[in-house]
């Protein structure tokens, strides 16, 4: 039927389409515009609860959702304007009026300069302190000296505080910034504007405007009035808190941005500001505030003895002479602490802190008096300098005034109130005052003529957002500002600000805004409540040195962190930021509509965050109630773990019956963490420190079974820092081994090297010495029996590659045929089991087949634990028409839900169920004679075959009329497939797959398409017998031994092994150790090596332990189930460095074998030549199928009855086990003891 | 013989029918052969309830206000006697049509269509329903008429959807049988949701079949052969009274395989919804009979194309299938003749509020609301004047006293703000404050969204914060226009008709009583006195007799005075609850 087409306006471009499209989909499709929405997904229906995608439609007197209004002849659409701008703004600020979370830290948001704390943290945590350093000089190009003296707003706002005390932010800036070598790297600067920029002063504020003007491109020019570059960094914080050479340290690294400094250099007197002004395209004014305020007191400026604090500070840092007898200072902020401890330094006697409150009200930092009374110096609190006692000019006492505390003023603090008739003398030498300062701007306020707005407190008047004065071009921050004298991170925060305002002063491009965030402190504080239970870990404070060690120096008295400390404290880190941050579709919204909180501030709904999934985390408070995770995980998966609870506002995303999400029907696959569209459900990373960082993505393939998923290791730069995620194809998804698996990778402990053993010890050698003992051992089995008593197995999760030279060590280095899987051997399954029906023994389609079925057929296949991927498509033919016919002695909720028919034989008799309704047609002569004899001209086929339906019912113990109604329905079919899994131990019966095979060749002669897919458990079975890992079979599936000693068939390698015939073996990802019979095999073993990625119950025995690679971190191709060749890149670094590929080529080379120097490219000619004789079977070659003479009937003995299977032999079907049990009731027993 | 019959429908029997019925049931026993004694369903008088009806040859006497004793005497006096007791006598209905009595004026204006046997058959007596010629209009269906000439003859009819959209049900039936399949189902709404609305219950309760019946002709009409009728649970009886129809149908051979040897089949099953409002919309109804959450889906496609378990589906309310068998029965002409313009037939409207007689009354479409409630309903409770009529319930409006002489028909009634809805009517005097009232409608809504789209989950709620703000005292200047803004934008950007019209309430009491709002805001002030927290309360000296019973009864001690002289209330200490109004024997104490 051809498709109809209906013509349209979008926004006024005449559109012609094909009917039956939503308009999002047209729209999208070619480009019109971007709407926004968050329920719509393309994988799924239109669902319609967002109404972000509203359009216009002329005509209606609503707005429609797009993503759900299909197009019709003559429409009209409008998909932007005021109207539907204002609706989805509305929408979004319903949505986020209730959407309590943190899209970025607290900490970074208390920060005035939004240093990326929790960013920095977890790059500290991972050893990237050239990152970290990095990131931190994104909004701070002074990380040394912030993480000495920085009052640590960021701290304040920790929210570890309400369960112990808040993280050692600045100690982990510290540590970074002190890194040797950190600053070696140069900073990273756009190309040269040509503009240059005046910048008067060289303080904190001043130094970061130039570095962020530096880095634009732009030339910076400090005038500094002093000798040395850093304003009161140096000349106002003693150098027992901030050394000079740290100071020295971060303006050099300034200066490689770009910026000039010219010292002595005073504006006002050396040069004037009109000059400056028409050297400079723009000038900022960050001259500080340098006078002290005075006392209040009679005759301050005259008496000797009397002094400002700041000048003092200043003329001891240049000239640090003694001082003596007592000192009194006047005032309780940092600059009276630094006085104190200064004169203390310098040999004072006594030291007294005249302050009119309490301890409790000094505005001087925490630690600032903590470490000042440390140190001995006094305090006398309520009481005010009121007079001098200075006889002849010369101070002997000040005149004081007790107080008590009154009530509160405007900021909070007890206002004190003088106690009449309390006067006393305060006997000193010198008396400093340090109660404020305030800038000086002489010489400064006139610019051509014109009055430099000024406010009452003598600072400068700017905007508030671009610092720009009332003159054009000048520009004034930091202390000289507005609200005057504040601390270092806020004259950082200005310096950043005027260089993005000056840069688009200068440019015109608008400097990026600060994006959209929502914090929880919108609605007030955040309860302790809602951190759940996190477990109590005290804080590290920096380390200080001893009291006694600080007198008479200026010694630094903070000394750093240790490595131990700094981990400790990236590890108490909450990470309070969203994960979601940067691609957070409601967050970007938000951000390009203009979103305002306030419009709908009201009642917040409050959730703990659910964590109680191993994997998967979520978080209430985020969710939009898009219900794509509900819908993906119910109709793209026949799931159906979560869905909606409640009404009304208080409706809510929750797991079936609100139970844990583990402990429902999910299997932990994740695809609903992808679905999300926010941040309210996310996967729980395997390693701490987690943040909003830049990843790098590395596509490869999961090598947990033979689907070969493409997935993107997602890492943080660290090998040990990464998860999985999909592959971002839409339509493409990923099941909990793909996703889950990998973190088994970070989380189990690592075999690091080589080692060997002796009985009872162990001793890591290096890799050269483990491939020599290796080869000796084995040498000498061979010399004291035959190289017949070797032998090589090999795991079926190993790539192409390791199997290729695993094949030439044993054939070609040790002369042993005896080279085999024992995951095959185990399981009694033979060698190319459908060669005599097909001529090869793979699956006879790729999963396209699927499309197109009209009946799936599941046997012996596990869909929703093995593999759920496979399922998705299984459940796409069976909601576009397929039937699904399944039989397995145990049935899951796929099964159940989707299936037509569902058989439970008996375990270990599927073969016998498919012979008998095989048997029902051939009765019934729906397969005829006439059909029988053209596949097989001989009698072998019927001659012993006796399944007659009574027979059948009996063994298989499935009803008759459910066999009768599994055979209407494959009459009744034009296109089926077949899925059957020949690893699967639980339902495996002997010619169970020959038996499928069967059905497939005579439907096929029978004009009806049939396929069988053949999805293995290990990644890379369909590899094993292409790559000779067969006693059978060499590489290139060449049949027979070729020379080598040895067994030459499964039997003989079975009865070798039964018979303790092996002394001495390569295991090479496989543990038979782990189980009793499979462990006996080797009772007789006298040289034993093994190689794996982690210990194992072989690897305990082994003489020789060589470090094997997972899945991730070896190179290399694997055969996938479809036959085809699945190349992937390495994408972590092995923790040895060196890849299982590697170490096999040293094994190999040792032993003299020659190993071609690409093997992938000799593996890809193997595989394709093999591959070329099979693809004409395909439907999806596009050429028409033609039947194959190879197809043959294969006789089917009447006694197929099961044997016992032992487990699989794998090392890392153990680790399978280990994921699959999540959400069991296996691991909620586990969970709960 | 005379018979006596007890209103047994839900208004009756919480009125204490049961006990009437027990005590007639005594008497009869003592006296077998003194009278019959029978059941109804609703009599639609519930200002009067509970009520008994006497029937002899001539006239049905109804009285009011019943206790057992009264039936006794009514019995002795009436039935035996011959002598009616005229002062508990709430109305006389003549067979030849007179009416007279009190509350004659209730049935003035009443053309009953729909109710045509409510209050006069036995609701579980299916002979009761043939005999007042049930099932003819479905013989007529079956044997005479093919299903276009059914469809047309419903066309020709004028009727309406009665649910409250007012589609068009004879073209609604006809894209039903225009959609090929071989399954489609009919499916009757009974989900009744709306605050102060029980129509659908009282015709289901006291006349099942009515809408069994047109339930059948309907799958004749369309091709269907499998009805569902989606009743709340909270309407036990009706589900106990529909089971014993459908029952009794089916025994009678008008439900079930080959009806009546027609050849045609149709069934009903019931569905009990667990009391969610959003599942009256049919979408969520039909997610909810499918075992779904009751949620709206997106249209299209249309229920006429993929409805119930995504087949072509017929849905109507109740009272539109219970017009069915009268209009195939009667004719469409007739149905035709009564009502306006494009609205035609009858209303039934459940009368309720400060109005002096509440009940159900059916009036041909057309009937100004000023007859409707000074006429039918009596007029205004406690001689108080008449503020505005709410019509449509959550999802309509109100309208005001001075557009009175509006005529309720589907298009003068949404000219007004309101909606026609399924027929809640309810009567608001000067002691009504609108913002409250639409407050209360707005919590209905957003409690029982589904919450899917986040206009309807989180927009309400944004309103509903402002509106109680608003009457708290707390209203701040622009929370009008925020209410209106915020309000056009909720029903413009919601997927079903719950959230297209939460914000009705509010934005048709702020169109005709914006006054009313800015008295709240500005003066924080309540005109209606209804608004706790703005009102004062106060004690009239000249009726107070210093009894102090308030003072004694007051929770937080605020009412002073010396025995026997006038108390004072202190209104900066006063709780605000009530508590003096209503122990004051004197009425003395006000809110101002």
């Amino acid at each position: 039927m051809e498709a109809q087409t209906v013509k349209l306006k979008i926004n006024g471009i005449d559109v012609e389409c094909e009917a039956g499209r939503t308009i999002l989909e047209v729209v999208r499709e070619r480009n019109l515009d971007d709407i926004p929405t968050l329920c719509h997904s393309p994988e799924l229906e239109p669902y319609g609860s967002c109404f972000l995608c509203v359009v216009e439609v002329k005509g209606r007197w609503n707005l429609l959702p797009s993503c759900a209004t299909r197009v019709a002849e003559g429409m009209e659409v409008a998909t932007r304007n005021e109207r539907i701008e204002s609706s989805r703004r509305t929408a979004l600020e319903l949505l986020l009026s209730n959407h309590y979370a943190d899209c970025v830290s607290p900490c970074s948001e208390g920060c005035p300069a939004h240093v990326d704390c929790q960013g920095y943290l977890a790059l500290a945590a991972m050893g990237q302190y050239g990152r970290a350093i990095e990131l931190i000089r994104e909004n701070n190009p002074l990380p040394a000296i912030c993480g000495r003296v920085c009052v640590r707003k960021c701290e304040l706002t920790c929210r570890r505080e309400d369960v112990d005390e808040a993280v050692g932010i600045n100690a982990v800036k510290r540590f970074v910034s002190d890194t040797p070598g950190i600053y070696d790297k140069a900073p990273e600067c756009a190309p040269e504007t040509g503009k240059t920029v005046g910048i008067v002063g060289s303080g904190p504020a001043g130094l970061t405007a130039a570095w962020f003007l530096g880095r634009l491109g732009h030339k910076p020019v400090i005038y500094e009035a002093q000798e040395k570059a850093g304003g009161m960094l140096r000349y106002g914080i003693p150098e027992y808190r901030l050394p000079d050479a740290v100071i020295d340290k971060e303006v050099d690294y300034i200066c490689r941005a770009g910026a000039e400094i010219r010292y002595g250099k005073r504006i006002g007197s050396d040069v004037s500001i009109d000059e400056l002004m028409d050297v400079h395209d723009a000038v900022f004014m960050a001259t500080g505030a340098w006078t002290g305020k005075p006392m209040g007191v009679e005759g301050e400026s005259e008496v000797e003895g009397v002094v400002q604090g700041t000048d003092w500070l200043r003329e001891k840092a240049i000239n640090p002479k003694p001082v003596s007898g007592t000192i009194v200072v006047v005032g309780g902020g940092n600059t009276a602490m630094d006085v104190s401890r200064t004169a203390w330094r310098l040999g004072a006697e006594k030291v007294i802190v005249l302050y009119r409150r309490t301890k409790d009200e000094m505005p001087a930092d925490k630690i600032e008096i903590r470490d000042c009374f440390e140190e001995g110096i006094e305090l006398l609190e309520l009481a005010a300098p009121v007079g001098l006692i200075a006889p002849g000019g010369k101070l002997e006492a000040i005149r004081c005034l007790r107080m008590k505390l009154g009530e509160p003023d405007l900021s909070g603090r007890r206002r004190p109130v003088p106690i009449e008739d309390s006067e006393f003398n305060l006997p000193c030498r010198m008396a400093v005052s340090a109660i404020g300062q305030a800038p000086v701007l002489d010489g400064l306020t006139t610019i051509k003529g014109e009055k430099l707005e000024i406010t009452r407190w003598n600072t400068i008047v700017v905007d508030k957002n671009t610092l720009a004065t009332n003159i054009r071009g000048l520009y004034a921050g930091g202390d000289a500002a507005d609200d005057g004298p504040a601390v270092v991170i806020d004259a950082i925060a200005d310096g950043q600000r005027v260089a993005g305002a000056i840069h688009e002063y200068l440019t015109g491009e608008i400097a990026p805004k600060r994006s959209f965030i929502v914090t929880k402190e919108f609605w007030g504080k955040p309860e302790n409540s809602e951190l759940g239970k996190v477990k109590e870990s005290p804080r590290h404070e920096v380390h200080m040195i001893d009291v006694s060690d600080r007198h008479g120096n200026f010694s630094e008295v903070a000394s750093a962190f240790e490595y131990e400390d700094l981990a400790h404290e990236c590890e108490r880190c909450l990470s309070c930021g969203c994960v979601r941050y940067s691609d957070c579709d409601l967050r970007r919204y938000a951000e390009e509509y203009g979103v305002d909180m306030e419009r709908f501030r009201g009642y917040v709904r409050k959730h703990r965050v659910d964590s109680r999934h191993p994997y998967i985390q979520y978080d209430p408070n985020k969710c939009v109630l898009c219900a794509r995770c509900i819908r993906t995980c119910s109709m793209i998966l026949p799931i159906a773990a979560l869905g909606l609870v409640g009404r009304g506002f208080k409706t809510e995303m929750r797991p079936a019956m609100d139970d844990p999400l583990v402990e429902t029907s999910c299997v932990s696959c994740g695809n609903c963490v992808d679905s999300c569209p926010t941040g309210a459900l996310t996967i729980k990373y395997p390693f701490p420190g987690r943040a909003s960082l830049k990843t790098e993505d590395i596509e490869s393939h999961c090598g947990f079974c033979s689907l070969a998923c493409k997935i993107t290791v997602r890492k943080f730069n660290g090998n040990n820092r990464y998860f999985i995620g999909p592959s971002g194809i839409p339509g493409e998804y990923l099941c909990r081994y793909g996703r889950f698996g990998p973190e088994l990778f970070i989380r189990k402990n690592r075999l690091r090297g080589a080692e060997v053993r002796t009985k009872g010890s162990r001793s890591v050698v290096t890799m050269e010495d483990a491939v020599s003992a290796s080869v000796k051992g084995l040498k000498n089995v061979i010399e004291k029996y035959s190289p017949g008593r070797i032998g090589v197995f090999v795991s079926p999760e190993l790539t192409n590659e390791e199997f290729f030279i695993a094949g030439k060590i044993a054939r070609e280095g040790l002369g042993t045929n005896n080279i085999a899987s024992l995951s095959v051997l185990g399981t009694g399954n033979k060698s190319g089991v459908l060669d005599a029906s097909f001529g090869f023994t793979a699956s006879t389609s790729d999963r396209s087949c699927l499309r197109d079925a009209d009946l799936i057929v599941c046997s012996n296949t596990s869909l929703e634990s093995d593999h759920l991927v496979l399922s998705v498509d299984v459940i796409r033919a069976v909601k576009s028409g397929a039937k699904l016919i399944v039989s397995n002695s145990t049935l899951d909720t796929t099964d159940q839900v989707l299936s037509a028919l569902t058989m439970d034989p008996m375990r270990g008799r599927n073969a016998i169920l498919w012979n008998g309704i095989m048997q029902l047609l051939i009765d019934e002569g729906w397969f005829n004679r006439e059909l029988l004899l053209e596949v097989d001209a001989s009698d072998d086929f019927l001659r012993d075959r006796d399944f007659n339906i009574k027979r059948t019912v009996e063994l298989s113990g499935i009803d008759e009329r459910v066999i009768r109604k599994a055979a209407e329905i494959i009459r009744d079919s034009n296109k089926v497939v077949f899925i059957h899994s020949l690893d699967r131990a639980r339902d495996h019966a002997p010619a169970d797959a020959e038996t499928l095979a069967n059905f497939v060749t005579l439907l096929r002669a029978k004009g009806v398409e049939a396929d069988l897919l053949l999805p293995r458990l290990y990644s890379n079975s369909a590899g094993l017998e292409i790559m000779g890992i067969d006693p059978e079979f060499r590489p290139g599936k060449i049949a027979g031994s070729g020379g080598a000693a040895g067994s030459e068939t499964h039997e003989d390698l079975i009865a070798k092994l039964e018979n303790g015939e092996i002394s001495g073996a390569i295991l090479l990802g496989e543990d038979p150790m782990a189980w009793p019979k499979s462990g006996s095999w080797f009772r007789n073993i006298e040289f034993l090596v093994a190689m794996d990625w982690t210990e194992s119950e072989t690897t305990r025995i082994a003489d020789v332990v060589l470090p094997g690679s997972t899945c991730l971190e070896t190179e290399g191709t694997r055969c996938n189930f479809e036959g085809n060749l699945v190349k992937f890149e390495r994408a972590i670094e092995p923790p040895s460095g060196l890849s299982g590929v590697d170490v096999l080529k040293l094994l190999a080379e040792k032993l003299g074998v020659e190993v071609p120097a690409n093997i992938t490219l000799e593996i890809d000619s193997l595989v394709s030549e093999k591959m070329r004789r099979v693809k004409p079977f395909y439907w999806n070659t596009g050429e028409k199928r033609e039947f194959p003479e190879r197809l043959r009937l294969v006789p089917i003995p009447a006694d197929v009855r099961p044997v016992p299977i032992p487990p699989a032999l794998t090392h890392g079907e153990i680790y399978k086990k280990e994921i699959r049990d999540v959400g069991t009731e296996r691991f909620r027993v586990r969970n709960r003891q | 013989m005379k018979k006596v019959i007890v209103g047994m429908g839900t208004c009756g029997m919480s009125a204490g029918a049961q006990g009437i019925y027990d005590e007639l049931e005594k008497i009869q026993n003592s006296a077998p052969a003194g009278f019959a004694l029978g059941r109804t369903g609703c009599i639609n008088m519930c200002f009067r309830e509970p009520l008994v009806e006497v029937r002899d040859e001539k006239s049905r006497t109804i009285y009011g206000g019943v206790t057992p004793e009264l039936a006794r005497k009514i019995v002795e006096s009436h039935v035996y006697a011959g002598q009616p007791l005229s002062e508990h006598v709430a109305v006389v209905i003549d067979n030849d049509g007179g009416i007279s009595g009190e509350e004659a004026g209730f049935h003035s204006l009443q053309t009953r269509i729909v109710l045509r046997n409510c209050g006069k058959i036995d609701p579980e007596d299916i002979a009761e329903y043939i005999s007042e010629s049930g099932y003819s209009a479905l013989r007529k269906s079956l044997f005479e008429m093919t299903p276009s000439e059914i469809i047309d003859e419903v066309k020709a009819s004028g009727l309406r959807g009665r649910g409250g959209a007012g589609f068009p049900t004879g073209l609604k039936w006809s894209f039903a049988a225009a959609n090929k399949g071989d399954v489609k189902y009919v499916v009757c709404n009974a989900d009744e949701g709306d605050p102060g609305a029980f129509m659908d219950r009282s015709v289901l309760e006291s006349d099942p079949h009515s809408v069994i019946e047109g339930m059948i002709i309907c799958g004749k009409a369309i091709g269907a052969s499998q009805g569902y009728i989606y009743c709340r649970a909270e309407y036990p009886l009706a589900i106990r009274r529909l089971n014993i129809a459908i029952d009794a149908a089916r025994e009678s051979g008008y439900l079930g395989r080959n009806i009546l040897d027609s050849g045609f089949d149709f069934d009903i099953k019931i569905k009990q919804g667990a009391g969610a409002f959003v599942c009256g919309e049919e979408t969520a109804l039909f997610a909810s009979i499918e075992g779904q959450r009751g949620m709206p889906r997106i249209r299209p496609p249309f229920p006429a194309e993929k409805g119930l378990w995504r087949k072509p589906t017929n849905n109507n309310n109740v009272e539109t299938y219970a017009n069915i068998p009268w209009i195939i029965r009667i004719g469409a002409s007739a149905y035709a003749s009564y009502g306006t313009g494009k609205s035609r037939g009858t209303k039934v409207f459940a009368l309720a509020g400060k109005v002096a007689r509440g009940g159900l009354a059916e009036v041909p479409m057309g009937t100004i609301i000023h007859d409707i409630v000074f006429k039918v309903g009596g007029g205004i409770r406690d001689g108080r004047s008449f503020k505005a009529v709410q019509m449509g319930g959550p999802s309509g409006g109100c309208i005001p006293a001075s557009l009175d002489n509006t005529p309720v028909d589907f298009e003068s009634i949404p000219a007004t703000g309101a909606i026609m809805g399924s027929g809640g009517l309810i009567v608001l005097d000067d002691t009504s404050c609108m913002v409250e009232m639409a407050r209360f409608f707005l919590e209905f809504t957003q409690n029982e969204s589904c919450g899917k789209c986040t206009f309807c989950r989180i927009g309400t709620l944004r309103m509903l914060e402002i509106l109680k703000r608003i009457t708290t005292g707390y209203g701040e200047p622009g929370d009008i226009e925020k209410l209106v803004d915020l309000g056009r934008q909720i029903k413009e950007a919601s997927l079903c008709g719950l959230g297209q019209s939460a914000p009705n309430p509010v934005l048709s009491t702020i169109r005709f009583f914006r006054d009313e709002y800015e008295a709240h805001i500005r003066d924080k002030r309540c005109p209606a006195a209804s608004c706790q927290a703005m009102v004062d309360f106060v004690i009239d000296p000249d009726k107070c007799t210093g009894c102090a019973i308030c003072a004694k009864n007051c929770p937080v001690d605020c009412i002073h005075g010396e025995l026997k002289k006038a108390h004072t209330i202190d209104i900066s200490a006063c709780a605000k609850c009530g508590k003096c109004v209503t122990v004051c024997n004197f009425d003395a104490v006000y809110k101002k």
